[in-house]
């Protein structure tokens, strides 16, 4: 019985699973623990290496093109400053970086006969090109940007544009859908509405699930940065998992799929205004400082000034995927969050009808979870508290999908607050097994944070539960319920018929 | 579940990375880029584990994207575009290594203590716990520190890793469960330091 799904259980720690199969074997370890130790030690191993890599992944060298230098110095920005079409933007200017390329081109067999001459003067001119190649061509980028955002934002005044802007990628996504499914179905406008519905409803919805709501700028601010970044040659190819390969276009000839775009393009942005109008501040125009992952340091603003003369180091387009209930159909209205997994950034994204979200990124290690109504919270791969989540980096994942387990019947309510009583937002509470002796056993099971009053609701299976907050989750210490706050000392909630658990209130060790 | 869901969730069907091959082939220095920002770092992590030192991989990655652009014409897409760039890097990493044999050349140290400095800053909670499965990790002979570094690090599936490698499935499998095998002890520290993160 066991044997299938162990031998299943490394590809399952590298999520390399399909759906079906890694749902066979999430269904078994729910109810197999041999087999759930097991998965644990290959997911810890698969962390370690993870993270050996990430040490070794941040320092990207500048890109180097693979073409002698002069081929690109001759790309002035006034051979990409007629880029037509607004969405197009940075991969119009690469295909008329193409043509130029072209022209003066080796074809493959002088090429390669060129080489090793190219190759040994290339280490040289290659570091003085890119130098020349990043100061002739970031005026170039700037001018597209413009150019791009040009006929988007010009019916609009001021904070309106930025909003739009800040709304962009996901419209995006959603009009190439619309052309990879059913142009038109209702299942488009749900993701058309995420980028600003999502940070409209953020707050009321935050306030029925029990947890507070960064401001909005914080969350349409990402996906503004990403729209001025990186979204056209980004978003296209990399959001695999929605963009059916006939129209992700990154490729030869973007004109054909992209200019069907355009005429649809009024259309999302009518829709998305009047949401985006009242909501989304006018600070969206600038991004906040927390936006940016740590490890993307070219992603601030400055990099945006006309002066600059670094191109994105990194853009990477979208974590996107389907969310799916407890039986495994489409969940519409479930709300995906992504933060930085070192912390700060977050952006949030609701899925449509269709189960399917797309949340705009920069580069980095990321931590996706799920919050929705009737479904216990989830991260990625299963996990039901964010202690034993795994960070990803969002380049390198395929589709992130979940598969939501109801909650259960039962919820430990309380407040969490600080020493001097006052409530505590965004606590992260956790109820774990007595079990105090047990290796896994002792693992939180479940989790919620807790809202603005302090206030959270922790839906439990009946039986008695420790239940344990902290603040920072990334390796903060918990604080138990009960005794002193040690696991220790912790006492039980017992959760049933007769047992109210209600006021489990919890007090923050400072 | 409708058959579009389906569709939208198989991610192994299409490689959102062929159109750019395709691009490149045809000259388009910009499709090269965009695999350079999508796939570099990935590839530079797979190099940096081997050969050691930080300039030798940067080399050594610039060499797999002009080898990348110089073939991509030739591509077929067989294979995911992303192990085709790891097959060259494979290539590569064994000829700068037998390179070194040849010339005495060993690895920096402070290569190998700066990927420790990278865990430690990785996450505070369980340092001295992560910092020896790492430390274990490096003591694993290579071909096994190979193939978990591209099944977990890089993505790949146990297939591809073969692919990558030239070698056959079940011995990526069996390296992967010999790796985990002695592993075991440090998990159980590990495990051990998870309960104690609970506490």
């Amino acid at each position: 019985m066991c044997e299938p799904i162990r031998e299943q259980l490394a590809a399952y720690a590298a999520g390399t699973l399909s759906a079906a199969a890694e749902r066979a074997v999430v269904d078994h370890l729910a109810r197999c623990s041999a087999c759930r130790a097991e998965a644990d030690g290959w997911l810890a191993v698969a962390a370690a290496v993870r993270r050996r890599a990430a040490a070794q992944r941040d320092a990207l060298p500048p890109y180097r093109a693979p073409l002698p230098a002069p081929a690109h110095a001759s790309a002035s920005p006034a051979a990409l400053a007629p880029a037509p079409a607004p969405q197009r933007g940075r991969l119009a200017g690469g295909i008329a970086m193409g043509g130029h390329g072209a022209s003066g081109r080796f074809d493959g067999a002088s090429l390669r006969r060129w080489l090793p001459r190219v190759a040994a003067t290339m280490a040289l001119a290659a570091g003085l090109g890119a130098i020349g190649l990043l100061a002739s061509r970031a005026p170039g980028r700037l001018a597209e940007r413009s150019d791009r955002d040009g006929p988007a934002t010009a019916p609009q005044a001021g904070t309106l544009a930025a909003a739009e802007r800040a709304a962009t990628p996901v419209q995006r996504l959603s009009a190439r859908d619309g052309t990879a499914s059913q142009p038109g179905a209702g299942g488009i406008v749900g993701r058309e509405e995420t980028a600003s519905t999502a940070a409209a409803g953020r707050d009321a919805n935050a306030a029925a699930i029990g947890r507070t709501a960064a401001p909005p700028g914080q969350d349409a601010a990402p996906a503004g940065h990403i729209a001025e970044d990186a979204v056209v040659p980004a978003t296209a190819p990399a959001t695999t998992p929605t963009a059916a390969p006939d129209v992700a276009p990154v490729a030869p000839d973007p004109g054909a799929p992209e200019r069907p775009e355009q005429p649809e393009r009024p259309e999302p942005t009518d829709r998305a205004r009047p949401s985006s109008t009242p909501v989304i501040p006018s600070e969206t125009a600038q991004p906040p400082e927390t936006v940016a992952p740590p490890d993307n340091p070219t992603a601030t603003p400055e990099a945006q000034a006309p002066t600059a003369v670094a191109p994105p180091a990194t853009s990477v387009p979208a974590i996107a995927g389907t969310v799916h209930d407890g039986n495994g159909a489409p969940l519409a209205g479930a709300r995906v969050f992504a933060e930085v997994a070192s912390g700060g950034a977050e952006v949030v994204a609701e899925t449509d009808a269709l189960g399917r979200y797309a949340v705009a990124v920069t580069g980095g290690s990321w931590l996706v979870h799920v919050e929705a109504a009737g479904h216990a919270l989830m991260w990625r791969a299963g996990k039901p508290t964010p202690l034993d989540a795994d960070a990803f980096d969002a380049a390198e994942a395929g589709a992130v999908d979940f598969y939501l387990e109801p909650a259960a019947a039962w919820a430990i309510r309380g407040r969490v607050v600080d020493a001097s009583g006052a409530p505590v937002a965004r606590a992260l509470v956790v109820a774990a097994p007595p079990d105090r002796s047990g290796g896994g056993g002792r693992r939180p099971s479940a989790a919620a944070f807790s809202d603005a009053a302090g206030q959270y609701v922790l839906p439990v299976p009946t039986g008695a539960w420790l239940v344990a907050t902290t603040l920072d989750w990334r390796g903060g210490a918990l604080t138990w319920w009960g005794g002193d706050g040690s696991l220790a000392m912790a006492d039980t909630v017992p959760v049933g018929d007769d047992s109210p658990s209600d006021g489990i209130d919890l007090m923050l060790q400072p | 579940m409708s058959p579009l869901v389906l569709a939208m969730t198989s991610t192994a069907a299409e490689d959102p990375d062929l159109a750019l091959v395709h691009a490149m082939a045809d000259g388009d220095v910009d499709a090269h880029r965009i695999l350079y920002e999508r796939h570099g770092r990935g590839v530079l992590a797979f190099i940096a584990a081997r050969v050691g030192d930080a300039g030798a991989a940067e080399e050594l990655l610039h060499d797999v994207m002009l080898a990348a652009w110089n073939g991509a014409a030739g591509f077929r897409g067989r294979s995911r575009v992303k192990t085709w760039l790891l097959v060259i890097a494979h290539n590569r990493v064994c000829n700068e290594l037998r390179r070194r044999v040849r010339l005495d050349i060993v690895p920096a140290p402070e290569a190998v203590a700066g990927a420790r400095d990278g865990v430690a800053k990785g996450r505070p909670g369980a340092l001295d716990e992560q910092i020896d499965l790492a430390a274990a990790i490096d003591r694993l002979p290579a071909g096994q520190r190979e193939v978990l570094d591209l099944v977990f690090a890089q993505g790949l599936g146990q297939e591809e890793a073969a692919d990558v490698l030239g070698v056959a499935v079940g011995t990526v499998k069996s390296r992967l469960n010999r790796a985990k095998a002695q592993l075991r002890e440090h998990l159980q520290d590990a495990d051990g330091a998870h309960g104690g993160h609970d506490v």
